[in-house]
């Protein structure tokens, strides 16, 4: 993680979605770090347990990539198919059988790099077993089926040209063609993406530092296997779940107790962006990861504010005016929805500034 | 004469216990695998005949059918082979099947009896300590795996080797607890699920001379 200058609040995020095992979507401007963060996921990811190990290692051998003399899969898989991959090569399949990349991505991270350049089909294919975490394949003669609880962090830049809402620089492409781009991410998929992160270029003066002063890995490592043990001892009893992301609804219902403050601030968010029970339920688990790391007992509205705004604030962004997004650091957007009037829905589309800067 | 041996047959990522049936008949000489083999399994007959005769069995001429029971799953790979070798020498009196019953086996041989690696020791391991059997013998590359399942396993590296032990006894694989904790997978998560401890067939699973 020292590796990676700036960007702490995506560092932060990624803290979170490590915690949980919550989906997570970067969207932001070539160079800005989105790849390097992801790949150095792995070291802050906390350790298996034995059930878990035991599956992904039946997995592998299955598939025949045990090496000579080795008895389990010891780390989470990190798996990073390339954006041509076939559907069957992602889920499984073909015609012998064997299970694709999301099963072998089992209790990891499935790393989606260049998410619109996945194909339609195969993005497609994925909502299903994000939502079961399971693949269920039918063939003529036998029906087969592949465990696969992954955690998703997908990669994008927010137009073919890279630059679209981005400070300090000016984006190229024609209107109908960043819409275009961002259809290709489809509305059912973006639902079960729990965190949207808006990633931005670093400033000089964090490239340029000769000694760094980011975090070093083990301290996010550290916050996320704390978190992970009160996951733990919150799901003993329950077999098959092992963080908060995998928790059925009965369960959410039970574990997930709010503050009133906190009830009311989903209430509104619900309302005020029309959000589906899906959605609701994620927040829920997203806003108890957060309360976890931040050892509260019950959900804050902290916690609450922080989960709505992973998943609405960076959409809102990407096609709002400039305004919003220096406002960011300032004042969050769920704040602004309890203080002020609710902006008109005509705000809402494609407003003309965000198109171009100058 | 008819012999049976035990393996298993992977379905998704779980594997289901087999029956290798082998009868030897008098007639002219015919080899032939029923009970829908696949793929490679179609060419297992060869590479059977083929170690049996390069590791100094003399097979007798006769008409020899082996059948892979229940018949209506899918087999395929060529984890048979071993089994069904062991199988043809059975029925050819050249081995005991009693010291082979309480065990599963699988591996691929080749065409100068090496038993070589295939895919998915695991779930068969998990299989064969689900059905009570006492162990498994795989080929040595893949013994590391079965460990996984806690279950006493035989690496047999070479098929002249072992078949010429008619007593049978698979070597113990060591300390499956030791190896994990080496390999950085948590011995908590291992206590946890309550079989670490837990000794397959009643047997301590460290001290094993076989």
């Amino acid at each position: 993680m020292t590796d990676v200058r700036g960007q702490d609040e995506i560092k932060d995020a990624l803290e979170l979605a490590a915690a949980g095992g919550h989906n997570v979507l970067m969207c932001g401007p070539p160079g800005s770090g989105k790849t390097m963060l992801a790949r150095r996921l792995p070291s802050i990811l906390p350790t298996m347990e034995f059930q878990e190990a035991l599956e992904i290692t039946k997995i592998y051998s299955v598939l025949g990539l045990l090496r000579d003399g080795q008895a389990m899969i010891a780390e989470r898989p990190f798996r990073s198919p390339h954006h041509t991959i076939s559907d069957a090569g992602l889920v499984g399949g073909g015609p012998m059988t064997r299970p694709g990349e999301l099963s072998m991505a089992h209790h990891g991270v499935l790393f989606l790099d260049e998410l619109p350049e996945f194909r339609k089909n195969v993005l497609e294919v994925l909502r299903q077993p994000l939502e079961e975490g399971q693949v269920h394949l039918a063939r003529a003669n036998q029906n087969v089926t592949y465990p696969c609880r992954v955690m998703l962090v997908a990669a994008m830049n927010p137009c073919p040209c890279g630059y679209f809402n981005v400070p300090g620089r000016a984006c190229t492409c024609a209107q109908f063609r960043i819409l275009d781009y961002h259809a290709r991410v489809s509305g059912p998929l973006l639902d079960r993406i729990d965190i949207t992160l808006q990633t931005l270029p670093v400033e000089y003066r964090r490239i340029a530092a000769r000694r760094g002063s980011e975090l070093p890995s083990s301290h996010y490592r550290e916050r996320v296997e704390a978190a992970r043990e009160r996951q733990r001892h919150r799901f003993r009893f329950e077999p098959g779940v092992y963080c908060n992301a995998q928790m059925a609804p009965a369960t959410v219902r039970s574990h997930c107790e709010m503050s009133p403050r906190a009830e009311h601030m989903l209430e509104l968010a619900m309302h005020r962006h029309g959000l589906s029970a899906r959605a609701h339920d994620r927040i829920l688990k997203l806003a108890r990861t957060r309360a976890d790391l931040e050892s509260h007992e019950q959900i804050e509205d902290v916690d609450m504010q922080l989960a709505i705004d992973c998943r609405m604030l960076d959409r809102r962004g990407w096609f709002s005016a400039t305004a919003s997004n220096m406002e960011r650091n300032n004042q969050t957007y769920v704040s602004k929805l309890l203080d002020e009037p609710p902006p008109s829905q005509a705000a809402d589309g494609f407003s003309s500034s965000g198109r171009t800067r100058r | 004469m008819l012999a049976r041996v035990r393996s298993g047959a992977l379905i998704g990522i779980d594997a289901v216990i087999v029956d290798v049936e082998v009868d030897m008949a008098l007639g002219l000489p015919y080899f032939n695998v029923v009970g829908l083999p696949e793929g490679a399994v179609k060419e297992s007959k060869v590479r059977v005949v083929s170690a049996l005769k390069n590791t100094g069995f003399d097979l007798p001429q006769k008409r020899i059918t082996v059948n892979l029971a229940p018949a209506d799953i899918r087999k395929e790979g060529a984890a048979f082979e071993l089994p069904i070798a062991l199988g043809v020498l059975v029925a050819s009196r050249f081995l005991d099947e009693e010291p082979l019953a309480n065990f599963l086996f699988a591996g691929e041989l080749s065409l100068d009896g090496a038993v070589k690696a295939i895919r998915g020791v695991l779930p068969f391991a998990i299989a064969a300590r689900d059905g009570g059997f006492r162990g498994v013998m795989v080929p040595k590359f893949n013994a590391a795996e079965a460990d996984g399942a806690q279950v006493q396993c035989g690496g047999s590296r070479s098929g002249r080797q072992n078949r010429c032990d008619s007593g049978f006894p698979p070597s113990g694989s060591g300390g499956p607890l030791e190896r994990r904790v080496s390999l950085g997978v948590p011995p908590e998560g291992v206590v946890s699920t309550g079989c670490a401890r837990r000794d397959f067939a009643g047997h301590d699973r460290r001290s094993r001379p076989g």
